[in-house]
């Protein structure tokens, strides 16, 4: 087991550096001096091609990276052009809030999803089992941006209930939690529902029926345990993603999370910054994806072994 | 090991399956005795009903299939007449099942252990020591080596004889009454088939638990089984203690059975076989369900169905030919 996670750990680091490299050339071959930008329209060329030289941007590229990469692995991730102030720190500012809605919504979304596609298998194709459905499909279709100003219509607005923006009390975090926990539950619903239907056809089923078993206890106790090993690769998979950054969520409920830290990072062109978000954000994807690997060996003891 | 007692009767049994096509008679009145500590057989061909049979027993039926009519009784119980809670009592304790396919019959999540405890935990109100003792000693029974090692095993982790082997300790785990095996040996090699028909034989003298022994296989009835009953079509055509039914199979069908068998001792350059197929169910000859593939069939077999006939000695079967007024009347 040990082994297992080590190896997975161990295998994520070239993967890791990477993403790092990719992320980095992109932002070289972008147009424009990022000097320019950062000095503002009115600056003269002698100054930009001074300071450009100063902040080592003359050196070779694979100069820069592996600087790029030493600073990256101690924390340092640059310093934002336009804030002045260290990325990391940054970040750190915004990444709390970023938590906070990846996990309430997460909950949200897996409650609702878990619940929705056992309730759904177990009632095939009964009306409830239809509207379970219906009701996640609309989920996954719904845009979330439009979703969102409408709850925040009926409940903030007419309502009264809820408020609209800011982050600051745990009331701020349902609405936010409702609509992006409601989007992402649809495909844990759904595959939750397939994947139980189809373990409930196994031989081993029919064996925990015949031992006497409670119909109930048949379902929870050797189908849902099975049934879960897709489902919570999925679950692991969205959580990360939820904590990169809702960037719809984030803007149209203001909430300073790592989302809007990327969409003003590309709207004001600092690329420092947008790198280090982007690498941040990726690193938290790739790290639930070792998560999620590491969870399914725990139910699955064949690839435990392997 | 025959005595008189019966424990379980099945009298009557009707299931079908209410298809789109139609109703399909997979058992169509099945009339089957076992008595106590007494081995029977049920053969037939893939698709006769004997499983099914099995299957309505344990009420494990799939939908569409249901029982229509019939009893199943245990000790005097009908089956039919239970509720749930009342079936999923019986069900692994007094009445277990082995299953066809090893591979598939454990669930691949839980150790071999926990799920052999599963069915003493839910039956018998004991410790979870006490139930770990238990199945330790049981898969010692059931010729696992190292049992307190292997306790704590994953399915993937066992060759298909050693998966038998945890079925049927789990299906003998409570005692029962009457264990039902379905194909037990067909997805097993010759020499493991051996080993585990062996086993079983064993156990089931030693607990004096009754076995039903479903299989396609007449070898495998020869060595384990007291008495027979063949199955044709949903019917049963003929039943007879086992050594009466080798030496002198009466039935056209059983006839056919024992003939398409390769002998050691005889010479064949072709082996016989049965012509024809297995009738369609939703489409049934409207006279005896054999009468097109059956070599002696008479005109009144085209006509109307048999009745199981019994003989002076016991044998039963459903054939005109066995029949002194319709032999007489010149058919």
């Amino acid at each position: 087991m040990l082994k297992y996670v080590i190896k997975r750990i161990l295998i994520s680091i070239p993967l890791m550096i990477a993403v790092v490299l990719v992320v980095f050339l992109m932002l070289q071959v972008l147009p424009g001096n990022p000097v320019s930008v950062m000095m503002g329209e009115k600056a003269s060329p002698d100054v930009i091609e001074r300071v450009t030289e100063q902040m080592g941007l003359n050196d070779p590229v694979w100069e820069r990276f592996i600087d790029y990469l030493v600073n990256a692995v101690q924390g340092d991730l640059g310093t934002s052009y336009k804030l002045s102030r260290p990325i990391s720190d940054l970040i750190a500012d915004s990444f709390p809030n970023t938590v906070k809605l990846a996990i309430t919504s997460a909950l949200v979304s897996w409650i609702i999803g878990v619940f929705a596609g056992i309730i759904s298998a177990i009632k095939k194709d009964t009306l409830l089992d239809r509207f379970l459905m219906g009701f996640s499909l609309v989920g996954i279709s719904l845009p979330v941006f439009w979703g969102a100003m409408l709850l925040q219509f009926i409940f903030g607005y007419t309502l009264g209930w809820l408020p609209i923006s800011g982050y600051s009390t745990p009331a701020h975090m349902i609405l936010p939690a409702v609509i992006l926990g409601w989007t992402s539950s649809g495909t844990i619903a759904r595959l939750t529902r397939s994947s139980l239907l189809g373990i409930m056809e196994n031989d081993y089923i029919r064996t925990a029926r015949a031992k006497g078993l409670d119909e109930s206890l048949v379902v929870v106790k050797h189908g849902l345990k099975n049934a879960m090993i897709p489902v919570v690769t999925m679950m692991a998979m969205q959580f990360a993603s939820l904590l990169s950054g809702a960037v719809i969520t984030e803007s149209v409920f203001g909430i300073g999370g790592i989302g809007v830290l990327m969409v003003s990072a590309v709207n004001t062109r600092d690329m420092p910054l947008l790198q280090g978000s982007v690498i941040f954000s990726t690193m938290i994807i790739i790290i639930g994806n070792l998560v999620a690997d590491i969870l399914y060996s725990f139910l699955d003891p064949k690839i435990r072994e392997q | 090991m025959i005595n008189n007692d019966s424990i379980f009767e099945i009298r009557g049994l009707k299931t079908q399956f209410f298809t789109s096509k139609g109703v399909v008679p997979a058992v169509d009145g099945v009339d089957i005795t076992v008595r106590k500590g007494e081995a029977v057989g049920l053969v037939g061909e893939s698709g006769c009903g004997k499983s099914m049979t099995a299957m309505s027993v344990m009420q494990l039926l799939k939908k569409p299939g249901r029982v229509v009519e019939g009893t199943i009784k245990l000790n005097g119980e009908d089956l039919l007449k239970m509720n749930k809670r009342e079936i999923n009592d019986i069900r692994g304790n007094r009445i277990s099942m082995i299953f066809q396919e090893p591979m598939t019959a454990l669930n691949p999540v839980y150790t071999i252990g926990k799920q052999a405890m599963e069915a003493l935990m839910i039956h018998q109100k004991i410790s979870k020591e006490e139930a770990k003792a238990k199945v330790i000693d049981m898969f010692a029974k059931v010729g696992i080596p190292e049992p307190e090692k292997r306790f704590s095993v994953y399915p993937h982790q066992l060759s298909g004889g050693l998966r038998q082997r945890v079925m049927i300790a789990m299906a003998m785990i409570c005692n029962p009454e009457l264990m039902i095996a379905d194909e037990p040996t067909t997805a097993l090699d010759v020499t493991i088939e051996a080993q585990i028909l062996y086993l079983m034989n064993q156990l089931q003298k030693e607990v004096g638990t009754a076995v039903i022994m479903i299989t396609h296989n007449l070898g495998v009835v020869a060595e384990s089984c007291d008495y027979v009953y063949v199955m044709y079509a949903g019917k049963i055509m003929e039943e007879a203690p086992v050594k009466e039914l080798f030496k002198n199979p009466l039935h056209p069908y059983t006839f056919g059975l024992m003939n398409s068998i390769p002998k050691m001792t005889e010479v064949k350059t072709h082996l016989y076989t049965i012509k024809g197929m297995v009738p369609n169910l939703l489409n049934l000859p409207q006279g005896c369900r054999f009468c097109p593939r059956c070599d002696k069939a008479m005109k009144i077999c085209t006509m109307y169905q048999p009745d199981l006939y019994e003989l002076e000695d016991g044998h039963k079967v459903r054939c005109f030919l066995y029949n002194k007024e319709v032999m007489e009347s010149g058919k």
